[in-house]
């Protein structure tokens, strides 16, 4: 530094220290420093592997009829078999294809149809706040397991249907969800910054408000994919979920049931893996929630089935 | 606090009418005619008549809708074609079912969680909070239809100690037998249930006791004990008020698969049920009666929070 | 007071920091306090130690981040911290050591001996209990015998004395239903409640009006007279301290680094971190010159170098090897460094942490002029000082400008008003109106700043959003450049906002997070529509230079960056599309004043380039003096008095601005008892429900029935304007009553 550069200098002087060396936390590495997210994760993607290479991992073909009827756990048939002399393993291990693309897909609808219409009612206000909040109201009104019921009737059954029933039901949570984050942007600096220098609505909504509201909506994806897999099971204990003769947990349930005497174990398996998979996800959701720094979301979460 | 009240009073009227709108569209959104559908498979041509002529096929969207408001609004609902009696009574046989159970679970999820909660939050490290957060983990994993399925595997197959399959006995006709019947499906919905009010509630009290009014009572000398009593309990209360509503809410409205795997005589089985036997009026008049049972139960939620809240009970 | 006694004590006891230890009622000592970060341990608190008397007011000061208010809480056992690691030393109450007592009994102590009183008065109440009863339970805790209606006689007799009107129904509201002003006059009954032997105030001030602060430190003197009670006040304003405290204690990352007696800080700092500090205070009892900012950030505490933590940013040290590779102890500063010179008789005994204390008081005040005693230092600080001595007179620029009548004003808004409904009822229907802004007419000429003055709530933030039609205004006309804003289509509105840029107060709310910082800066660029991906990339380093932020940082997110930088970031997306007009709204609010000072001397260097006109909105009055050639005084939505910035503050007219500029705590101890501090009244009427004729007269000491039946217009007084019926007899204006 010599005499006379005198402004610029100055002011390289004061800003020119780098900024603050707090090494960047992305959430990836924040969501990896917990360790039951981790294993929620693990087992997560040990699902997926178990769902797409079913048929190479699977012992027998699912709806293979060729073994005794209702035989306890050996060594031929791990988990036993069913009343038609299916063996339950391979039945559980391909009814995770059922759960996991039911769950995901039921979520996406949830979000793709929710999260604009919670972005449209917190940015704009007014008139399409109180269309958007009566219309997630009445979707509350139902419980997710009678509403999906009643739209499969309408709709008939079918994977397909039934993953827009259920994403139906999922609305409410991530139109509230994106409305309650957009309504505290809404006025935030940036917000009206990006307003101020000319930006249309549409731009300020999708470009500005929408990237910053997206940490809580990846949770409640996770959080609503462990909903909709339960509410699938339910539906499909009810004999209005996945079609037969695909095989399905929620399915083998029901079927148990007629066989609880007989073959008590027939119905803890399909379940457990149930349970593990609301396990995994309920896992990877509270890590991501701590990570995205979301609070909690509000009361609609998790209602029992 | 009277006009927030009105006000939410009207919202809700809002959304009954748009429920009821819902309701009276869905027998039309059916494959099939209207008629048809709400006759059933084998009515006579007589019978299919008479419907056509009470759901005024011939009138315009408005009317139809109106008219079927203004017999929905007197109690008639129609008539289930498989019961062969008034929608309304056969609502009226099976509400008192998942009223009972509803509570009982309710009843059972908040002795749970009010201490679980509680304990989880405030002493987070301790042994015994350490073993309830592993309650709250398996107990939201697991979902509450299996559960009731493993009771009963215990209970009734392996101990025999319970029936496989629950009746509905009204409490105060026979307590005892009440409770045996009751007991193993409210707990199937009530491990699921305590797990999120608890979580809620837990959440809520660590969130209330980092905030400054918190510090401003330990400041003033106030023991931890009378700190978490007075100050923190009751702000971490009201927002759990409103979880407790919605899931009480979601009870009444039929606990649909739990129903169905203890064949319990309640709402949901009996949707269920007509669904399977395409009773459409039967389903239509009990989805009305679930919508207008939530929002009410939720208006309630919000005059207990007013009150409890000076902020909404003064403004 | 006991000052003088203290003092003595002082130097007797001259191997120890702090005063009087004999008599010490609060005496911390190597206090350490360590938090957990995910980027490793951080001393918060580095062996801090010092003592406070029997009524004596010990001042604390420091910037964010300095450790002053973590010290009382630890030592308090307030701090609930998760990631807390550990809190060592010693801290004693009469003798009594309250890091080693079991919670339960230290919480005997707690609002018995030693009370606190804190920040933000609104959070710190209860929401859901009744103030009274807050109250009621601090004296009861400690003394189980009170009855509930002997408690409530105590309460309500408290809060009478504290200044709360109508005490009887006041203590049965609810703290939503209280202002903050009166939020703080109850937490600080509570304080009081049980005549405690110490009082413990962290920045009670902070978060209210400049008119009530001067009301409750006032408040806090009296009620530290009544009790006896030693009172350690915290703070991050020089003014606060100067105005109250007897002896002061300098924080600066995590340390104490000096201490001395409150004219001696000021007069004579024996560090040259104070003596920096005092040069980049914008004040109003000096002439307005350029600031010297300090250089830098403060130090992140994670993993501290080995020297003086001051020594990158000290104009002293920045170059010599003692400073980076030994910390300095904290030593009574008169014998202390290497080549010390002692000054005996230069008022009571201070302890520096510097290894060269007698260097530091040469830097004060080396920012005005060449004033005298400024150390011979290095090339780095001399380019500094050289910088500013060549602006000294570059000042009255603009104001020439201003003469040249072809200009015409960048912005004229002509009797703008501004209403928003306050709905209530079943149907939300608007049942009354806040009169916002009501009937604001101003006009800023190209290359000028126009000061904007007022209290929270005054109407200035609306005013300012007002301009770009972020609000709609509901009458009155916006011109800007010669295009009426309010008529303006969607097309013309865009054409209108690229020449008016807006810069927000709160730098960590201002970017959008989700964009690198150079991202942020090309959003007008892109949405302009007119720049190529390449030719934006090119503008926002030109853009990053001219703010003295670092091009290779523009890929960095803001997360990365303090307060200060981003609010360069922030000013550089202003300038993006180069506009003749900056709306600049609370810009160094958020910020410490070392590093406010820098961005107010980087606004000063922008306007002298390009020619920009600002509107800067601020209700701090040093700053708007500092930086604007007009100013304008807002109350309740009105102008009540404008005119050139010398006009304003040496003459004003009007009562309000003359109780405004009375209530700014001046930065100097040197005759404060003479300056008799003049808090304006109770609080300012609700804007929904403004009072007849004019707006102020309910607060003011001059008011008579022809103010409730007239409105005063802006009219022409003495160089300015003024809306006063009295303009011209205000400045035979006595001190308003003190106390309401």
């Amino acid at each position: 530094m010599t005499e006379g550069t005198t402004q610029a200098m100055t002011r390289d002087t004061d800003a020119a220290a780098s900024p603050s060396r707090r090494r960047r936390f992305s959430w990836a590495r924040r969501f990896a420093r917990s360790r039951s997210a981790l294993v929620g994760a693990a087992g997560l993607v040990l699902l997926i592997m178990l769902a797409v290479f079913a048929p190479w991992i699977a012992p027998f073909e699912p709806n293979e009829q060729g073994a005794q009827h209702l035989l306890g756990p050996s060594t031929s048939h791990l988990l036993g078999t069913d009343e038609l002399g299916r063996d339950i393993a391979s039945r559980v291990i391909h009814g995770t294809r059922a759960s996991l693309v039911v769950g995901f897909g039921a979520a996406a609808v949830g979000a793709l149809l929710g999260v604009p219409l919670g972005l449209v009612a917190g940015y704009l206000g007014r008139w399409a706040d109180t269309i958007a909040m009566r219309l997630i109201d009445l979707l509350l009104a139902v419980p997710g397991i009678l509403l999906a019921l009643v739209i499969i009737t309408m709709l008939g059954p079918g994977r397909l249907n039934l993953i827009l029933a259920i994403g139906i039901g999922a609305i409410p949570e991530f139109g509230r969800l994106t409305r309650a984050a957009t309504l505290a942007l809404r006025e935030r600096d940036f917000v009206v910054a990006s307003r101020g220098m000319g930006a249309s609505t549409p731009d300020t909504m999708f470009r500005t408000v929408l990237p910053n509201v997206l940490g809580p909506i990846v949770v409640q994806l996770v959080v609503t994919a462990s909903l909709a897999v339960v509410v699938e099971a339910g539906l499909s204990l009810l004999g209005l979920g996945t079609p037969p003769p695909a095989p399905s947990w929620g399915a083998m349930l029901q079927d148990a049931r007629s066989y609880l005497y007989q073959s008590p174990w027939y119905g803890v398996f399909p379940g457990l893996c149930l349970a593990l998979t609301v396990f995994c996800l309920d896992r990877i959701g509270r890590g991501l929630q701590l990570a995205v720094g979301t609070a909690m979301t509000d009361g609609t979460r998790g209602r029992t089935v | 606090m009277y006009a927030y009240l009105v006000r939410r009073m009207l919202q809700f009227g809002v959304v009954l009418v748009l429920g009821s709108i819902a309701v009276w569209a869905f027998v039309y959104a059916l494959p099939g005619d209207p008629a048809t559908v709400l006759a059933g498979p084998d009515a006579s041509d007589a019978e299919l008549a008479a419907t056509r002529d009470r759901l005024g096929l011939d009138r315009s969207v408005v009317e139809q809708y109106l008219s079927w408001l203004g017999s929905a609004l007197t109690g008639d609902l129609g008539t289930s074609y498989y019961a062969a009696r008034t929608v309304t009574e056969t609502l009226a046989d099976h509400i008192p079912a998942t009223v009972q159970l509803a509570v009982a679970a309710m009843g059972i999820a908040l002795l749970i969680a009010v201490p679980v909660g509680t304990v989880v939050a405030l002493k987070p490290h301790s042994i015994a909070a350490r073993a309830l957060q592993g309650y709250l983990t398996a107990g939201l994993a697991i979902p509450a239809f299996w559960l009731g399925l493993l009771l009963i595997i215990a209970f009734a197959v392996q101990l025999n100690a319970l029936p496989a399959a629950s009746d509905y006995v009204p409490f105060w006709e026979d307590p005892g037998q009440a409770l045996r019947h009751t007991i193993l499906p409210a707990l199937g919905i009530a491990v699921h249930a305590s797990t999120v009010i608890a979580r809620f509630l837990s959440t809520s009290l660590s969130e209330v006791r980092g905030r400054d009014y918190i510090r401003t009572a330990r400041a003033k000398g106030v023991p931890e004990r009378d700190v978490v009593r007075h100050h923190a309990m009751r702000n971490a209360a009201l927002p759990t008020i409103t979880i407790v509503g919605i899931q009480l809410g979601a009870f009444l409205g039929g606990t649909v698969v739990i129903e169905a795997v203890f064949n319990y005589p309640g709402l949901g089985r009996l949707l269920y049920t007509s669904i399977g036997e395409r009773d459409y009026a039967v389903v239509q008049g009990g989805v009305l009666f679930v919508v207008a049972t939530f929002l009410c139960l939720n208006l309630l939620v919000d005059v207990v929070y007013a009150y409890l809240d000076p902020r909404i009970r003064l403004a | 007071m006991s000052a003088a006694h203290t003092r003595e004590s002082d130097r007797r006891t001259a191997s120890e920091p702090g005063a009087g230890r004999a008599e010490a009622v609060l005496s911390i000592r190597d206090l350490v306090v360590e938090f957990t970060t995910p980027a490793g341990t951080v001393r918060a608190v580095d062996s801090v130690g010092y003592n406070v008397g029997r009524a004596e007011t010990l001042g604390v000061v420091g910037e964010t981040g300095s450790g002053k208010s973590v010290t009382v809480l630890s030592a308090l056992g307030l701090l609930r911290a998760p990631n807390l690691r550990k809190v060592t030393g010693q801290v004693l109450l009469d003798g009594e050591s309250l890091l080693d007592l079991p919670d339960r009994e230290l919480r005997r102590r707690l609002g018995r001996d030693v009370a606190m009183i804190f920040q933000d008065p609104i959070s710190a109440l209860n929401p859901v209990q009744r103030v009274g009863h807050q109250i009621a339970e601090g004296i009861r805790v400690h003394d189980p015998g009170v009855s509930a209606k002997a408690a409530r006689a105590r309460v309500v007799e408290l809060l009478g004395k504290v200044g709360v009107p109508h005490p009887e129904a006041r203590f049965d509201q609810y703290p939503h239903q209280f202002s903050g002003g009166m939020c703080q006059r109850a937490v600080i009954a509570m304080a009081i409640a049980n005549r405690p032997k110490v009082l413990i105030a962290d920045e009670p001030t902070t978060a209210l009006d400049v008119s009530v602060q001067a009301q409750i430190l006032e408040l806090l003197r009296v009620a530290a007279d009544e009790t006896g009670a030693a009172t350690v006040l915290i703070t991050h304003d020089l003014g606060v301290v100067a105005e109250t405290a007897d002896r002061v204690c300098v924080m600066y990352a995590g340390r104490v680094v000096e201490t001395a007696g409150v004219e001696q800080i000021f007069a004579q700092p024996r560090h040259p971190y104070t003596a920096s500090l005092l040069n980049s205070l914008p004040r109003l009892d000096m002439p307005a010159g350029r600031l010297t900012p300090i250089p830098g950030q403060p130090p992140d505490l994670v993993d501290a170098a080995p020297g003086c933590a001051f020594a990158p940013r000290c104009p002293i040290g920045r170059d010599r090897a003692v400073c980076h590779e030994r910390r300095p102890e904290l030593l009574p500063a008169d014998l202390a460094g290497p080549d010390g010179q002692a000054s005996p008789g230069s008022g009571p005994a201070s302890f520096s942490a510097c290894h060269f204390p007698a260097e530091a008081a040469g830097l004060v005040g080396a920012g005005d002029s060449g004033s005298p005693g400024r150390p011979a230092v290095t090339d780095g600080a001399s380019s500094a000082t050289a910088d500013d001595a060549s602006h000294e007179t570059t000042d009255d620029a603009p104001h020439e400008a201003t003469e040249d009548a072809s200009d015409r004003p960048v912005l004229r808004i002509t009797e703008v008003v501004k209403r928003f409904p306050v709905r209530s009822g079943v149907f939300a229907r608007p049942s009354a109106w806040v009169h916002a802004v009501d009937g604001v007419s101003l006009r800023i000429r190209p290359g000028q700043t126009l000061g904007l003055v007022g209290e929270s709530g005054c109407g200035k933030s609306t005013l300012a959003r007002l301009l770009l039609r972020l609000h709609e205004a509901s009458s009155g006309e916006i011109v800007v450049d010669g295009d009426d804003v309010g008529r303006a289509g969607k097309a013309e509105l865009r054409r209108i906002r690229r020449r008016v840029q807006m810069v927000f107060q709160d730098p960590y709310a201002s970017l959008n997070p989700r964009l690198t910082v150079g991202d942020n800066v090309a959003e007008p660029l892109r949405l302009d529509g007119g720049f190529s991906r390449a030719a934006r990339r090119r503008r926002v380093l030109e853009l990053f230079g001219r703010v003295g932020l670092r091009p290779e940082h523009a890929d960095r997110f803001p997360s990365e960056f303090s307060g200060g930088q981003r609010q360069r970031v922030a000013i550089a997306r202003a300038l993006a599309l180069e506009p003749r007009l900056l709306i600049l709204d609370e810009p160094v609010s958020a910020l410490d004043v070392s590093v406010q000072a820098q961005v107010l001397n980087l606004l000063d260097d922008l306007q002298r380039e390009s020619g920009m006109a600002y509107l800067f909105v601020s209700h701090d009055l040093s700053v708007v003096r500092q930086v604007a050639d007009e100013v304008a005084v807002m109350y309740l939505g009105t102008v009540v008095e404008s005119g050139p910035v010398e006009r304003v503050y040496a003459d004003p007219r009007h009562p309000y601005t003359r109780a405004l500029l009375a209530s700014v705590p001046v930065p100097d101890p040197a005759g404060r008892d003479r300056r008799r501090r003049t808090p304006l009244g109770g609080d300012v009427p609700s804007p929904s429900d403004p009072p007849s004729g004019c707006r102020f007269r309910t607060r003011c000491p001059l008011a008579e029935q022809r103010c409730a039946d007239e409105e005063p217009p802006l009219r022409p007084t003495a160089g300015g304007r003024t809306a006063c019926h009295f303009a011209e007899d205000t400045h035979h204006l006595r001190q308003p009553a003190v106390r309401p």
